[in-house]
């Protein structure tokens, strides 16, 4: 055991599956009751080094408007230094990444591309071609030089 | 405002220039042209500033200077400091570094059902993953293709990358993103799902997908959030200082220091994977850099004494737009992501020079080119600078672009009272990236058994040049990757017998028959920016 400065101010973080949890106001209940205790005080935003309105975020959190508390959150660095001024005890940054999470995974839309294009390669689409290039790459570089240096560049 | 008035006068000379400036679509280099400016003006090529390794696997090879003292260091414990007999941690997977490397393998081993463990000499998230700003590419696009990303990476490599590595790093890209977004990464989306993406220096698609320019960080939190989440024990504040083998000359842990005690403790594990970044805190050839205070070279350290290779430890990366002025955030990195959206490199007399995305060695050449032999740099208390002119963003995309896309550039100059959406800033190179590192095969294997690395302590991805959104890729890819491989190799070993430190005294032999025995503690672990006395 040793004594030392705590480098940060300790955040309270609750653990979860992201994959069983679903973004419902429920959810912030269970696993950040605490918010519910906000007394309005603003001392979080007042503090915040990023200049967010950081009661307005958990304001959001609290009804499970979890697009808002992303957006309005999402320059976040999770300094911590709004939960050292929170008198409910908050932890205001960790708040704000489970709602990014929430956000990020179930609530903002999905990307159709995306998944057409993972599903190509793992059908194998691109293997000639990449396999042309990798060949080039080794036995052929001057035929590689000049694709690269004429490819055509999108506007 | 600028605090030099002399700066708001040469400021007002870009604005002039502006709109005409912004309507122009200058020409590309030619490879000759860009031959040409990269041999004479791109520090990789000051003879003067690396050495020539005198002991070592690759005894013979050239690294810069301060790498070499290094690498050529002594260890910083015997043999006889630990004792190996009894470990005081055993896992399967040890991770050394908790960047965006480490924590994605973490994840990727705990979720192939290994004993997964990370130790950081500083915290998990602290890291360089954490600072990125413009983006992650990725062939995601109907226009886009894997092959089309493997062309754009290899050629901006200057063809010198390892092919099976580019492979790996373009058709598992979009992988990655989908892996990311369903971790709740967010990415900038149109409303009906499709990826808001932007050109980078050097791509031929528009294929940079980004969180505002707080991409690296979104990643990194999130990443963190999941491995506390999953319960991988996280050693912080602990440096691993040496790789530990078996009998066999097989990786088999490490020998971690405490930052703060300097206790020495012993972890034992099946595989060990190097994800410790980079090198910007050595301060190549004195530039400042943009890096977080420990990208200190440990890795290549680690593991070039144990035997693994160096591949292209020569070349770095130097991203033409640090910050030039003001003081407090010199060096700091502007993100690409400003010239992606439009906004143009402007010399002292409020000229374009070049196209602003060339890749990031060429234009970190012209600019250098620029504030020397050309000798059109704007003069400033901290030496030459080359205007980046913002503004010209909203000219282009309309009012409220800057706080929407760059927020964290804004708040950045902000805080010095300079507002980028109406001053233009100064910019000049600063050290960004290393472009080689430990050479690794496509299953993040170096060459020595069981010692894995991924990220950006390991080389050969990139070739000689590195492309803008090409580092977050790979450190997601090939952490996931040596987290995959790292865990079902120790999952057919058993549990590694004879541990030694031999190897430190066969190298400090080697260095003694070679004459070059030096006093530098290495791996360096802090920089030392502390006032010598």
């Amino acid at each position: 055991m040793y004594v030392a400065t705590l480098p940060f101010f300790p955040l309270e973080k609750r653990v979860y599956n992201i994959e069983e949890i679903k973004p419902t106001q429920q959810i912030m209940m269970q696993l950040y009751p605490e918010i519910y205790s906000c007394i309005g005080c603003n001392a979080c935003t007042k503090a915040c080094t990023q200049e967010l309105n950081v009661m307005q975020y958990i304001a959001y959190a609290q009804r499970g408007e979890y697009d808002k508390c992303a957006e309005e959150s999402f320059d976040c660095v999770m300094c911590g230094v709004c939960s050292s001024r929170c008198p409910a005890g908050i932890s205001h940054p960790q708040v704000a990444m489970l709602a990014r999470r929430l956000n990020g995974k179930y609530i903002a839309p999905e990307c159709g591309h995306l998944a057409d294009r993972v599903n190509e390669i793992n059908e194998g689409i691109f293997d000639e071609k990449i396999a042309e290039l990798m060949t080039k790459a080794v036995d052929n570089l001057e035929e590689i030089k000049d694709m690269y240096n004429h490819r055509e560049i999108e506007k | 405002m600028y605090k030099i008035e002399k700066l708001n006068e040469l400021a007002k000379v870009v604005a002039e220039k502006r709109a005409e400036n912004a309507a122009l679509e200058p020409r590309r280099m030619t490879a000759e042209e860009k031959d040409d400016l990269l041999a004479h003006f791109h520090p990789d090529y000051k003879q003067d500033e690396f050495t020539v390794l005198s002991a070592g696997v690759n005894k013979g090879d050239k690294v810069p200077t301060q790498l070499a003292a290094l690498l050529q260091g002594k260890s910083r414990i015997t043999a006889a400091d630990v004792d190996l007999s009894a470990p005081d941690y055993d896992t399967d997977v040890l991770i050394i570094g908790g960047g965006g490397a480490g924590a994605s393998a973490a994840i990727e081993a705990d979720e192939a059902g290994v004993k997964t463990m990370i130790v950081t000499k500083l915290r998990i998230g602290d890291a360089n993953t954490m600072m990125a700003e413009g983006g992650i590419q990725a062939a995601d696009k109907p226009n886009d293709s894997p092959a089309i990303h493997f062309l754009d990476a290899f050629g901006g490599g200057h063809f010198a990358a390892k092919p099976e590595l580019v492979k790996k790093l373009v058709t598992k890209a979009p992988e990655a993103i989908q892996w990311l977004n369903k971790l709740g990464v967010e990415f900038d989306k149109e409303p009906d799902g499709t990826m808001v993406t932007t050109h980078g220096g050097g791509t031929s698609r528009k294929r940079m997908h980004a969180a505002k320019d707080y991409s690296g960080a979104e990643i990194m939190r999130t990443l963190r959030d999941e491995v506390i989440n999953r319960g991988i024990p996280v050693i912080d504040f602990t440096a691993a200082i040496e790789i530990i083998l078996d009998e066999n000359g097989k990786a088999a842990g490490a020998v971690l220091m405490n930052m703060e005690t300097k206790e020495l403790l012993v972890a034992r594990a099946k595989t060990v994977i190097i994800a410790t970044g980079g090198a910007g805190r050595l301060h190549y050839q004195g530039f400042p850099t943009s890096n977080h205070y420990g990208a200190t070279a440990d890795g290549l350290i680690l593991g070039y004494r144990v035997g693994a290779k160096l591949l292209y430890a020569d070349t770095l990366q130097y991203h033409p737009t640090g910050t030039g002025y003001p003081e407090q955030i010199f060096g700091a990195l502007v993100t690409e992501k400003v010239r992606s959206l439009g906004a143009k490199l402007v010399n002292i007399d409020g000229d374009v020079f070049m196209h602003p995305l060339e890749t990031r060695d060429v234009t970190a050449a012209s600019i250098i080119r620029e504030c020397t032999a050309r000798d059109k740099g704007i003069e400033t208390n901290l030496g030459k600078a080359i205007w980046l002119d913002t503004p010209m963003i909203e000219l282009i995309h309309g009012e409220g672009t800057i706080e929407k896309r760059i927020p964290a550039m804004m708040r950045m100059f902000g805080k010095y009272g300079i507002d980028i959406r109406k001053e233009p800033i100064l910019v000049y190179p600063t050290l960004h990236y290393q472009n080689g590192g430990l050479d690794i095969t496509d299953d993040c294997a170096t060459g020595v058994e069981n010692l894995y690395a991924a990220g950006e302590v390991a080389g050969g991805i990139h070739g000689r040049n590195r492309l803008m959104g090409n580092s977050l890729l790979d450190v997601i890819v090939f952490g996931r990757n040596a987290g995959i491989y790292a865990s079902a190799k120790a999952k057919e070993s058993s549990e590694p017998q004879g541990l030694t430190l031999g190897h430190i005294e066969k190298f400090n032999k080697e260095l003694e028959a070679a004459g070059v025995a030096g006093d530098t503690a290495s791996p360096m672990l802090l920089p030392h920016y502390a006032r010598k006395k």
